[in-house]
């Protein structure tokens, strides 16, 4: 049993450093495009309103000052920038993650808790234990030619069983409060009556009101706390957390489409579990992109110096951009659409659906084809 | 001890550790989750939204809606202001929690803060004692009301606010007959001073 749990710890979850490291640049670009550190609005309020939950961010006697928050979004941007291009890596992902857990709680000191950006935050945080920067990195060009990178797979494990656990809190409550009844449709009710509390917020529209089908909506339950509990389960196995993940880009496309929750951090980090390199290697990579490679990290050890300040530049205009224009993908989609963050957030789906509807085909292929095998063989 | 021991017991050392860590952040997980549900919502919490149970019981949807009003010194005349307004710039879901916490009656149940309780709030549900007058100790504090004024100043110039008015409405909305007919209740009527 030790054995057995070690196993899943330490191996099972490993990936090749080149997939970490694309995880690692679609979590950055993500936090570079989509995650604008916004807290200016709070230097508006009275220090009265600010109630900070259970934690941390108690020890913070009021709003804090403006230079603060400015400090904080500056450096954040700073930290995302040289996440995204391997730059100190380790100490990127740190920072980045805990300013990302700080941002978060300032905004959450006013009676709320969102758990939108939490996911996200936290692996962050974790992967930086796992070497991620080991490739398509600035930290991988400066490392001595020949040299391997080591990554850690434990990390990707903890991650795991975090995401476990989250799905868990979900699911419990549901299973508790009769989402199982034949004679409850939770998800309609929920539905329902969030188009009385928010009618723009969903785009169901007057649909749900209209459809009181138990063929339509009961399925609906038993769908989400099934795959709620499955999570836990899933996790035991790299390949069906990977299956899970796929799933739940639908499952939180589906809560995004009904009530207008942005749960687009979370679909991002479940990058970290893909082997990415699988789909690198079927790319044709043109022998000059690997010239160029070999160009810059030759080039890197004379610009050592200045790489700093650029990224520090990099970071100070992220900062100026977003106070200025909002985030940028927003501000992209600002130019054709009416809610330019919902569209933002739909151009992230449509990335992150047409990942999982590849690998659910890769699997399928895969699957069938042993099971061709075995009926072969006998 | 040769360099391939201390490498193995280096390695042994840092496995003991993981492990360690794997064990701590699981009892931290469930003791985080428990004291959510228990007590009140830390920050960073790791639970992810239950939606449990299903609103409004089938029958209509209720929803607790506080309407702003405010009355100016030498005149009879009041202003209704959404109370996004008065709290621009802050992104609306922040504008939804103060106004639901901070000009909103004393909550009922013990445990407003709670995973459970702050779920609530996103229904629109909050439990709140009924018919009550008492303003929350934000809404008591000079300096909030130091800030009403001067934001109010400066949404309507000229004018000098004499008092806020938060009335709490219950909202009841048929959902499963043809009319869709919408029906409202006072619940509470909170009056916040702001003359001296």
């Amino acid at each position: 049993m030790g054995r057995r749990v070690d196993h899943w710890m330490f191996d099972s979850f490993a990936v090749t450093p080149r997939s970490l490291g694309i995880a690692r640049v679609l979590i950055g670009t993500y936090l570079v495009l989509y995650r604008a550190p916004g807290l200016r609005w709070m230097g508006s309020l009275p220090d009265a309103f600010f109630r900070p939950p259970a934690g941390p961010l108690h020890l913070i006697g009021g709003i804090p000052a403006s230079g603060v928050i400015t400090a904080v979004s500056v450096t954040l941007s700073i930290a995302t920038i040289a996440l995204l291009i391997g730059y100190h890596t380790r100490l990127a992902s740190c920072v980045t993650g805990l300013l990302l857990f700080a941002v978060d709680g300032l905004s959450y000191s006013f009676g709320h808790v969102h758990h939108s950006g939490t996911y996200l935050a936290a692996v962050v945080v974790i992967m930086a234990a796992s070497n991620w920067g080991g490739a398509f990195s600035v930290d991988a060009l400066r490392r001595r030619k020949g040299a391997k990178p080591a990554t850690e797979a434990w990390p990707l494990a903890l991650a795991a069983l975090l995401l476990g656990f989250l799905m868990l809190t979900s699911a419990l409550p549901k299973l508790a409060t009769g989402w199982l009844d034949p004679s409850t449709l939770a998800v309609r009710a929920h539905v329902v009556h969030y188009h009385f509390v928010a009618p723009h917020d969903g785009l169901l529209g007057t649909t749900p009101l209209e459809s009181t089908s138990n063929l339509v909506w009961k399925p609906l339950d038993y769908l989400t706390v099934f795959f709620e509990v499955g999570f836990v389960l899933a996790i035991a196995s790299p390949r069906w957390t990977r299956m899970f993940c796929a799933a739940a880009v639908v499952f939180h496309l589906g809560a995004f489409v009904a009530f207008g929750i942005d749960f687009t951090g979370s679909v991002v980090a479940y990058a970290i579990f893909f082997e990415w390199s699988m789909v690198v290697d079927r790319v044709h990579v043109p022998w000059t992109s690997r010239a160029t490679a070999e160009q810059v990290r030759d080039f890197l050890p004379r610009i050592r110096l200045v790489l700093g300040p650029a990224v520090f530049l990099a970071g100070v205009g992220l900062y100026m951009f977003s106070v200025h224009f909002g985030s940028p993908i927003s501000s992209l989609t600002s130019r054709f659409a009416t809610s330019p963050d919902r569209a933002a957030a739909f151009l992230v789906f449509g990335v992150a659906l047409s990942g999982a509807l590849a690998y659910a085909v890769v699997r399928a292929t895969s699957a069938t084809k042993q099971i061709r095998r075995r009926f072969s063989e006998a | 001890m040769t360099c391939h021991e201390a490498v193995r017991s280096g390695t042994r050392r840092r496995s003991r550790l993981v492990r360690s860590v794997f064990v701590t952040v699981i009892a931290l997980l469930v003791a985080q989750a428990f004291y959510s549900y228990a007590v009140q919502e830390p920050y960073p919490s790791f639970v992810f939204p239950s939606f449990s149970g299903a609103p409004d019981h089938q029958g209509p949807v209720r929803l607790l809606r506080p309407r702003f009003v405010v009355h100016f010194a030498g005149s009879d005349r009041a202003v209704e202001v959404r109370y996004q307004r008065l709290l621009e710039p802050a992104p609306g879901v922040v504008a939804d929690a103060i106004a639901y916490t901070v000009f909103a009656p004393p909550r009922s149940d013990d445990r407003p803060r709670s995973t459970p309780g702050q779920f609530r709030l996103f229904l629109e549900q909050p439990t709140f004692t009924r018919g009550t007058r008492t303003l929350s100790a934000t809404l008591r504090n000079p300096s909030t009301r130091a800030w009403l004024r001067s934001r109010l100043a400066q949404l309507f110039p000229g004018r000098s606010p004499r008092s806020l008015e938060i009335s709490w409405d219950e909202h009841r909305y048929a959902v499963d007959n043809a009319s869709n007919g919408e029906t409202v209740t006072s619940v509470s009527r909170l009056l916040v001073p702001l003359e001296g």
